[in-house]
């Protein structure tokens, strides 16, 4: 089990649906944050991957994609985090995207049981949500076979964990987020914009609390 | 971590072999007291079809024909070298094996390096960082070179400290740890101990982004990869650094006279032979091979300064050129 060690570095998983935004979140949260380059490792499945030294703006455009999934494998992007006097290396762990059913994919599957390890080996886990698109279909959020309800049920058990509602500025973005809200009362919930920015302090202060 | 039996196979495996959604996974994770399923992610290979026959991670081919190139202009060392092109060709084909999803285990490199010293150990040591940065398998590659003093402190707690920022120093390159075995002499109460149970925990905790190198004399070595039973076990790589041969230390010789412009007549050559030979019969020790070429070569230069200036004579042939008369015959320049 993690515990929070002194000095060190900390991971927070950012975890959810494919297509609801991790990666756009964990670069642009990275750019907040005062990162300007990055330091990437991309881990193909079962292997320790490799390190990339890559800048955030070609970041965006190689590794956001509109078809989904677009991460299929996972990734790390390192921020130094000022904690009081010290500085902890927080990691945001980029994962690739669950899903409700099994995937054809064997390599995709493999990648989706390592962010599940992922998931359990975390200090932090960071539940990103879309918005609208749960705003088209509230129901879902009771749904036993969803995905989702299960991540938030694993991530209530575990604590330290937040749902993250993304893409606020699109249309029906803030009424998913209401939808979230009344059904899960007793969770953190946070509405963002990865695109936008919006929200971001709130999940800093969030992390800040639980490093 | 066994990947046989179905229903041996944890619900990660299940997972990866398809045999289970991430929903229904999830559930019983939560179900499960505690949540927390078996370790290890799934080792079985799916029988998929390749995802791309590009190694993953940015390897940078400039980089590395740099550094092996480095590597092969060092005198003798036939061995050491053959042991680093075994652990590129370790890397390479362990990422092309991950890039068709075939299992690997995890990637451990920390290494330990038995020698004299002088035997160039920190410089291939730098080179091994430069190398796997050049592969993607650290972020930087940088060497951070440490011995006892800097890593073992004054008071109780003081050592553990001192070690973790090191380590956070080194991490996303190489800790070079010279002389390893002094971190275990001074028995049970001595803070050393207390340094490699730091080092062992950060050997553990930051295997990907961290190689720990510990290196010393041969048989302190052993004594000191005996001393805490997680040590050996977590260091795959134990590279042997022989003695050099006299011809190899004159080779080494001519190699830094050249970079200072200087030249050696055949009877100042001959003197150094018998100068380095002298040594190895006389069972001075610690022996300091390279390290005692560069002290005997810095005593010459010194000697042929005050004997040029003595006789006057300043042609650029004189001023370059060293005779047997210059060449002591030990360090102190006798």
């Amino acid at each position: 089990m993690s515990s929070a060690p002194l000095d060190a570095t900390a991971d927070a998983c950012v975890v959810g649906r494919p297509g609801v935004g991790k990666t756009l979140f964990v670069l642009r949260f990275a750019q907040w944050c005062g990162q300007r380059r990055l330091l990437m490792r991309q881990e193909a499945p079962g292997s320790s991957g490799g390190w990339v030294e890559v800048d955030l703006a070609t970041a965006v455009d190689r590794l956001v994609g509109t078809q989904t999934p677009t991460t299929r494998a996972l990734q790390h992007v390192e921020v130094p985090w000022r904690q009081g006097k010290r500085t902890l290396h927080l990691r945001l762990l980029d994962t690739v995207g669950l899903t409700d059913t099994i995937h054809p994919d064997p390599l995709l599957r493999r990648a989706m049981a390592e962010t599940l390890t992922a998931v359990m080996e975390s200090l932090v886990v960071l539940h990103v949500l879309d918005g609208p698109r749960i705003a088209q279909r509230p129901g879902r959020l009771l749904d036993e076979d969803d995905v989702d309800v299960q991540i938030g049920r694993y991530g209530e058990r575990r604590g330290r964990y937040a749902v993250l509602v993304n893409k606020l500025d699109r249309p029906g973005g803030r009424a998913g987020l209401e939808a979230v809200r009344r059904a899960w009362p007793h969770r953190i919930v946070l509405g963002i914009s990865a695109l936008e920015g919006w929200g971001f302090a709130s999940v800093r202060r969030f992390l800040q609390r639980r490093l | 971590m066994a990947l046989t039996s179905s229903n041996g196979s944890s619900v990660i495996d299940r997972v990866a072999e398809g045999r289970l959604s991430p929903a229904q996974a999830l559930r019983w994770l939560s179900e499960s007291a505690g949540g927390k399923g078996s370790q290890g992610p799934a080792t079985p290979a799916p029988t998929g079809t390749p995802a791309s026959d590009e190694p993953s991670g940015g390897r940078d081919l400039e980089a590395l024909a740099q550094v092996m190139a480095e590597l092969d202009a060092l005198v003798g060392l036939d061995r050491v070298k053959q042991a680093v092109r075994e652990l590129r060709a370790y890397v390479e084909i362990r990422q092309r094996r991950a890039a068709v999803g075939l299992a690997c285990e995890p990637l451990v490199l920390h290494m330990a390096f038995k020698g004299n010293p002088g035997t160039g150990k920190t410089t291939v040591a730098r080179l091994v960082g430069r190398m796997l940065k050049a592969l993607g398998v650290l972020p930087k590659g940088h060497t951070v070179e440490v011995e006892r003093a800097d890593l073992v402190g004054e008071f109780v707690g003081h050592t553990a400290q001192r070690t973790r920022e090191q380590i956070r120093k080194a991490i996303g390159g190489v800790l070079f740890v010279d002389e390893a075995y002094s971190l275990a002499r001074g028995g049970e109460k001595d803070f050393g101990r207390e340094a490699v149970d730091a080092l062992v925990k950060a050997m553990e905790d930051h295997r990907h982004e961290l190689v720990v190198i510990v290196a010393g004399y041969d048989q302190e070595m052993e004594l000191f990869l005996n001393l805490n039973p997680g040590l050996r076990s977590r260091i795959p790589f134990i590279i042997d650094f022989p003695d050099y041969t006299t011809e190899e230390l004159l080779a080494i010789a001519t190699e830094m006279l050249r970079a200072r412009d200087y030249r050696l007549t055949p009877e100042a050559r001959e003197r150094l032979a018998s100068a380095l030979l002298y040594h190895r019969v006389g069972g001075w020790y610690p022996f300091g091979n390279a390290r005692l070429v560069r002290n005997l070569l810095e005593a010459a230069i010194r000697r042929q300064a005050v004997r040029l200036q003595g006789a006057g004579a300043y042609s650029r042939e004189e001023l370059m050129l060293l005779r047997a008369e210059d060449i002591p015959l030990d360090e102190a320049g006798a």
